[in-house]
């Protein structure tokens, strides 16, 4: 696969992450980790418009150029630039664990024996993603991570040992260096715990 | 893998209901969250959305499909006016796959699901059974987290298998129960994952005329199944795509809902003498006309259904409990399971009557004792 055509299309979909539903978002992760190209251009500018996000013109450009050469219809792609601004992050996030989650967090545990000094990744971090009201309802676990090279791989890898672990529909962050953070991101690591850091030393991941 | 395409034709179906089989088919292929997700989506009328989920996630997880399962998929995408090109980037092969789960009915996976069906299977209609089952072994190529409880509902012809899959798994999730949920219908024939589940499966919740976890064979059952009072239960059945693929599929449920109406007038056939029959008698010799009528207040109130059946016995009624003739032609399998289960439900009485009449004994001459022993 083209290493651009695949790097725009995973910043796409990590520009996508508090937009688009987790059940769905973490499915396109895992179809481009497998490479699966072809599908995500028959899917994925579908899905944009049925759940009506816009895209801007940063993303929509990463849109074409990530999906148009695999078959993406030009007419759907056309169609999910939107002219208003998106809309800016609507969750909050804290660094400490819910209280559902054990003293043993057994997710951090494997995530740091996984990825503790691991080439081409650099800090790793989690943190805890409330709708409303902090307390409130359900917290959910976003994992941010830097990464160098093959990141769709990685994040498919690290969605599916959190799902054998039990979460449905991970949130995995894998942010390449030098990346323009949404405010998604911005928040999350704002309020964020250290898990691990890989072989890369000095890639931090800093909230703007 | 059931193979839904050289089984029964599924032109007669509906786009949803080819959806839903195929569905049926791929369990235990694709991860549990896809069969969920799929399965909600064509029940909310989502039909692109669910099969373009499900060919996807075959494509990234590079699983393979028959020929036919694949132009199948083609067919409910160009049906559902879903890109249709997308069933070319699927991975055929003809081989004869075989995906052997494990499932154990150990540590209670019907806990808590009558009770949390409780409201949907009141309103659902010809919801036949509910069995659960653990899965101990990975589906998919991003399976979630294991055991998994795979939750089997057996429907009638009234029913709507997706929407049921989809009403059960709300309700069972609302109660904190995560499941996969199963639904059969009938005329499809049931795949060997859903007979292996099957097969270890524990009850969750029968209706009175339901039968058990028989039911999910896939072929025919002989006419010359040994008396028995309980059901079958088939263990470590295993049989391959092909195999299924050649069997009969099962026949289709007689209604229990809608029979046609009992004729206005007595039937001329065996007059009701209830004082002069003993209960198992009248169990066992049931005329098909009775037997239909049986099913029908079965279906309606099971208690009414089995003083029918039993004729309203009074206590005191001597009752030898006479080999059943399971061997009627005339009877069908439906009718030679609701006799099995009547005649076990007679025995059962008769057994806890004795059982009273021996603790009523113990209990009166406890009672003197104690009025012996105590100042």
């Amino acid at each position: 696969m083209d290493p651009d055509i695949e790097q725009s299309t995973h910043e796409l979909l990590l520009r996508l992450a508090g937009r688009l539903p987790d059940q769905l978002l973490w499915r396109f992760r895992d179809w481009l980790g497998e490479g699966a190209m072809g599908t995500l251009a028959r899917t994925l500018p579908r899905s944009l418009l049925k759940h009506r996000i816009d895209l801007d013109q940063t993303e929509y450009r990463l849109l074409v150029a990530g999906l148009i050469p695999h078959g993406a219809d030009w007419h759907q792609v056309s169609s999910t630039l939107g002219v208003d601004d998106v809309t800016e992050n609507r969750y909050t996030f804290t660094s400490s664990a819910p209280e559902w989650v054990n003293s043993v967090d057994s997710v951090s545990v494997l995530i740091h024996a996984t990825l503790r000094g691991r080439p081409d990744v650099g800090e790793v971090r989690q943190s805890w993603r409330h709708v409303g009201v902090v307390g409130q309802g359900t917290a959910k676990r976003v994992l941010l991570v830097t990464a160098l090279s093959s990141l769709p791989r990685l994040t498919g890898e690290l969605q599916r040992v959190l799902r054998v672990l039990g979460d449905e529909e991970p949130s995995v962050e894998v942010i390449p260096p030098r990346f323009d953070l949404p405010g998604y991101h911005r928040a999350a690591l704002a309020d964020s715990e250290l898990v691990c850091v890989g072989a890369v030393a000095g890639t931090r991941l800093l909230a703007a | 893998m059931v193979e839904v395409h050289d089984g029964p034709p599924m032109d007669g179906f509906s786009v949803p209901l080819r959806l839903h089989n195929l569905l049926l088919a791929l369990a235990g292929r694709i991860d549990d969250s896809a069969l969920t997700e799929a399965r909600e989506l064509i029940a909310r009328a989502h039909i692109d959305e669910a099969v373009e989920l499900t060919t996807g996630t075959l494509i990234a997880g590079r699983i393979t499909v028959s020929s036919a399962e694949q132009r199948e998929l083609a067919l409910v995408l160009e049906m559902s006016r879903s890109d249709a090109t997308l069933a070319n980037d699927l991975l055929v092969d003809e081989a004869e796959l075989v995906f052997t789960h494990r499932f154990t009915g150990e540590n209670a996976p019907e806990f808590g699901i009558a009770e949390a069906l409780d409201r949907t299977l009141q309103v659902l209609p010809d919801v036949r059974s509910v069995h659960a089952v653990w899965r101990n072994t990975p589906a998919g190529s991003v399976p979630g987290a294991l055991p998994q409880r795979v939750v089997l509902v057996e429907l009638g012809p009234e029913g709507n298998p997706p929407a049921v899959a989809f009403r059960v798994d709300t309700a069972l999730r609302r109660a904190g129960i995560h499941s996969v949920v199963e639904v059969s219908g009938p005329g499809v024939a049931r795949s060997e994952y859903h007979q292996a589940a099957a097969s270890a499966a524990s009850p969750a919740w029968v209706t009175g005329s339901a039968p058990s976890t028989a039911s999910y064979r896939s072929e025919p059952v002989k006419p010359s199944i040994p008396a028995s009072p309980e059901p079958v239960v088939e263990s470590g059945s295993r049989h391959s795509m092909r195999s299924t693929a050649t069997a009969e599929p099962v026949a289709p449920v007689v209604p229990i809902v809608s029979p046609p109406p009992p004729p206005p007038s007595p039937p001329p056939v065996e007059p009701r003498k209830p004082r002069s029959e003993t209960r198992a008698e009248r169990t066992a010799d049931l005329s098909p006309a009775e037997v239909a009528q049986l099913r029908q207040a079965l279906a309606e109130d099971p208690e009414k259904g089995r003083e029918i059946a039993a004729g309203k016995p009074s206590m005191q009624e001597v009752v030898e409990l006479p080999a059943l003739d399971l061997d009627d032609p005339s009877l069908s399998e439906r009718d030679r399971a609701l006799l099995r289960e009547l005649h076990a439900e007679l025995a059962e009485r008769e057994r806890a009557e004795a059982a009273k009449m021996r603790l009523n004994g113990a209990s009166r001459s406890g009672g003197e004792q104690r009025g012996w022993t105590a100042p």
